[in-house]
């Protein structure tokens, strides 16, 4: 799952490592990252906090999810540097999970998303 | 000597023209594959994505950050053609519809409230004629 995905791999999205509640992924900022204001396409901050909750969860329930809602706040712009996406299960019930992640620069928040994700049978 | 309502609107669409080359060249917009679509009277955007295999997740299907990103892309384009002022994302949310597995994305966006420090919008996105996802944004406007 986590080496067919192939836009994290177009995107430049790693898996960093399981925990018992969620993931870490992380993605080394590009130029092509950046959005026309010359800080990262809040598109990209996105897509590696919801792969980090997307693995997290499959990994933890044992079972493949699909996101059906998320809202991610953004905090501070970035640059450049390393981002680090970091998820955690709110609730797991048997068809819906509620999960959180947080986005870091460094050790500077960037980012923070709260989502639902569909358990598939 | 030249008319002067013409002459506005010469430099209307040199504006224009410039933002939108502004927007499609943004470096993530072109590694997405973000192509422009058309402009609403409302002020609102559509862009388009046709969807290929390096969009797709391990489930197969459009990867959600894709729709995402091109979503925000026309709520951002709008944003800044209707408003005029640098504006950033500060919140987005929005709800996966329908799984995708090709056709041509088509996010259009709207600009539901232009406030002086925020700008509140949504965009649908379309595939194949049935809607896909809805987003619902919170931009700051940049000072």
């Amino acid at each position: 799952m986590l080496g067919s995905d192939r836009f994290h791999r177009n995107v430049g999205v790693e898996f960093v490592e399981f925990h018992g509640d969620g993931a870490t992924m992380r993605l080394r900022l590009r130029d092509r990252h950046l959005d026309a204001d010359g800080t990262v396409h809040p598109g990209v901050t996105f897509t590696l906090a919801d792969s980090a909750l997307g693995h997290g969860i499959s990994r933890a329930l044992g079972r493949p999810c699909t996101t059906a809602e998320m809202k991610v706040n953004y905090l501070a712009p970035v640059s450049g540097g390393i981002l680090t996406a970091r998820s955690r299960i709110v609730r797991a019930g048997r068809g819906l999970v509620v999960a959180r992640a947080a986005v870091r620069c460094g050790s500077e928040p960037v980012a923070e998303a709260l989502a639902t994700f569909a358990i598939l049978r | 000597m030249m008319d002067p309502v013409d002459n506005t609107l010469d430099q209307q669409d040199a504006m224009l023209a410039s933002l939108q080359s502004t927007f499609m060249t943004a470096p993530f917009n072109r590694l997405v594959g973000i192509e422009f679509g058309e402009y609403h009277e409302d002020g609102g955007v559509t862009l388009c994505l046709p969807v290929e295999e390096h969009h797709q997740n391990g489930a197969g299907v459009a990867h959600g950050g894709v729709m995402l990103t091109l979503a925000d892309a026309a709520i951002s384009f709008g944003i800044a053609r209707t408003v005029g002022l640098r504006c950033t994302t500060v919140e987005i949310k929005i709800n996966y519809l329908r799984p995708v597995t090709g056709g041509v994305l088509e996010a259009r966006s709207h600009i539901v409230r232009a406030g002086r420090r925020l700008v509140i919008a949504r965009a649908e996105v379309n595939c194949r004629g049935k809607q896909v996802a809805e987003a619902l944004a919170t931009f700051a406007v940049l000072r």
